[in-house]
């Protein structure tokens, strides 16, 4: 079976080196999984780690640390009075989306032919390989020389970090589909077509639902690298402004919208995989 | 014998399609190469450099400026260090979050968040606690590189056999011996797998602090031929990161294979 050798290559931590070990889940909402004295225990912690944040930061200069209370106050400023965040946010989310899709399409469409045909895997593998293994951000200065430092930049970065998590976990799930299903399809005298649509797409889903997923975490790093970096525009060219006036109350704003976005982005694709491929969130496929 | 299709078939492939399978991916990169080179030629060599102007290049910034090696050691520095604080504290915490569930229920959210931002973002901020010097490099690529090491030596202390941890209680083991005689070596394929992960992510680190912040080691190269458009020397500094972070997943894997030979058994 090649399923081991795949299997090193993806990048999940539940997938990567330990074969098939993932852990199945109890498909029990997350928020269920624990107990009230777990939760009070959560809050509690949380309550304790904000007041002595609060407490710590009065004492010590707004440059180096601001209390929680001064960047909530800073959020309502920035989000309602000023309305500087939301363009922003929105400035970004377009340049991560356009990449994204861009991506999804591009390499779900390339690891699907890498994975049905040999010829191709052999040929495309070797690149697909180690352009992944370099980290894209060494890319940005090249592509600045080569895009300029507009919306193409941020854009084609996204795509460049989305596009191989998206085709190996694709390959990988187009070469996996299991041998009972392919032989089922041949008893019924299935057309290539057919094979595809009703037998392989299918099973090669969850795969490309976690292929999705990692592409996100590495697009996003991608997006705000970029707009830090060179464009100066979006969530990641507020931090970078702010951090250089030293507006460190400021600083923590976009960052909280950063990380709240990231985190309905990952949850949307995990829903939008579960509902699509539930009998994979059964079997505990997923990592 | 999962590739290939499965409705058509297989035997008919003869010697000459494997023959032809095994050239084409040579008969492709020399094709390619060749097309570059040409291409390039006619293109500003400015804009769109070609494979003998980026050897050429390479041979320039390596040996006769000798600016290469000394930027990789400086990058190094940072990423062995940030590195070696990110298994430092990554395995341990995995571990106790794995075997004492209040450490768990407290930290796990903590954990699972930050995991999933880009924590790139964070640098802004760690520019004002840590400066712009080598703590700050040290602390974004260990900031990298921690948190799959923490997760997957997490999911690999979970997956300790109830039967073993049975067993080791009736024996009247204490926590540390559990700890050090049944849970790290049912844990260590995972270990290891996240030691890998984590080196990818460290690389990554460590080159964006670099990138961001300075004018230091290979990141610090990228930038300053970048804004200087030498476009030839720019895929030097590329490929060889390409290198290194291939080398390093080369040699972390030989690792695994050395730590954890029962499960080399169990694969082949």
């Amino acid at each position: 079976m090649s399923k081991h050798s795949d299997s090193r290559r993806l990048n999940t931590p539940s997938l990567a080196g330990t074969g098939s070990a993932a852990l199945p889940r109890p498909a029990v909402p997350w928020w269920r999984r624990s107990s009230t004295a777990d939760w009070a225990l959560r809050v509690l912690t949380l309550a304790a780690f904000l007041g002595g944040w609060e407490y710590y930061a009065r004492g010590v200069s707004p440059v180096l640390l601001v209390p929680p209370s001064a960047i909530a106050k800073q959020a309502w400023q920035l989000i309602v009075v000023d309305n500087v965040i939301l363009p922003a946010a929105g400035t970004t989310l377009s340049a991560l989306l356009l990449g994204f899709v861009v991506a999804g399409v591009v390499g779900v469409t390339v690891g699907a032919l890498m994975g049905r045909f040999r010829i191709l895997e052999r040929i495309i593998d070797p690149y697909v390989s180690f352009i992944y293994a370099i980290p894209s951000i060494v890319f940005v200065p090249l592509i600045l020389v080569w895009l300029g430092l507009g919306l193409k930049l941020r854009v084609f970065l996204v795509f460049l970090a989305g596009v191989f998590p998206i085709i190996i976990n694709t390959m990988v799930g187009v070469k996996q589909v299991p041998a009972d299903l392919t032989d089922v399809g041949r008893v019924h005298c299935a057309r290539e077509r057919d094979a595809l649509k009703t037998i392989v797409f299918p099973s090669a889903l969850p795969y490309i639902f976690v292929g999705l997923r990692q592409a996100l975490a590495q697009s996003l790093v991608m997006v705000v690298v970029a707009e830090m970096l060179v464009a100066i525009t979006g969530l990641g060219g507020l931090m970078v402004t702010y951090g250089n006036f030293f507006h460190t109350a400021s600083l923590f704003v976009p960052l909280l919208v950063i990380v709240a976005t990231s985190l309905f982005l990952t949850w949307l694709i995990r829903w939008t995989g579960e509902r699509l491929a539930p009998w994979a969130a059964a079997e505990g496929k997923k990592a | 014998m999962s590739n290939g299709s499965p409705v058509r078939n297989r035997e008919s492939r003869g010697k000459v399609v494997r023959a032809l399978d095994r050239l084409a991916p040579l008969l492709v990169l020399v094709l390619l190469l060749a097309l570059w080179e040409l291409g390039g030629r006619q293109i500003r060599h400015q804009i769109i450099s070609y494979p003998s102007a980026i050897a050429a290049a390479a041979y320039r910034v390596a040996i006769k400026e000798n600016v290469l090696f000394p930027a990789l050691l400086e990058t190094l520095k940072g990423l062995g260090l940030g590195y070696a604080c990110a298994v430092g504290f990554g395995v341990p915490l995995g571990i106790v979050m794995g075997r004492s569930h209040i450490a768990d229920v407290i930290l796990d959210p903590y954990v699972t968040v930050l995991y999933a931002t880009p924590r790139i973002a964070l640098i802004p901020v760690l520019i004002l606690w840590t400066g712009i010097g080598f703590s700050l490099r040290v602390t974004v690529t260990a900031l990298l590189a921690v948190f799959p090491i923490i997760i997957n030596t997490y999911q690999g202390v979970r997956s300790a056999s109830p039967n073993h941890l049975e067993v080791a209680a009736s024996f009247n083991a204490r926590r540390l011996q559990v700890v050090r005689t049944v849970v790290v070596p049912n844990a260590l394929p995972y270990i290891l797998a996240g030691l890998r992960l984590g080196a990818a992510r460290a690389l990554i680190g460590i080159t964006v602090a670099e990138m961001v912040v300075g004018a230091t080691g290979t990141g610090g190269l990228l930038m300053t031929w970048g804004r200087r458009l030498l476009v030839d020397q720019l895929f030097v500094p590329i490929i060889e990161l390409g290198l290194l972070s291939i080398g390093l997943q080369k040699i972390l894997m030989l690792v695994e294979r050395a730590a954890t030979p029962w499960r080399r058994a169990q694969v082949r």
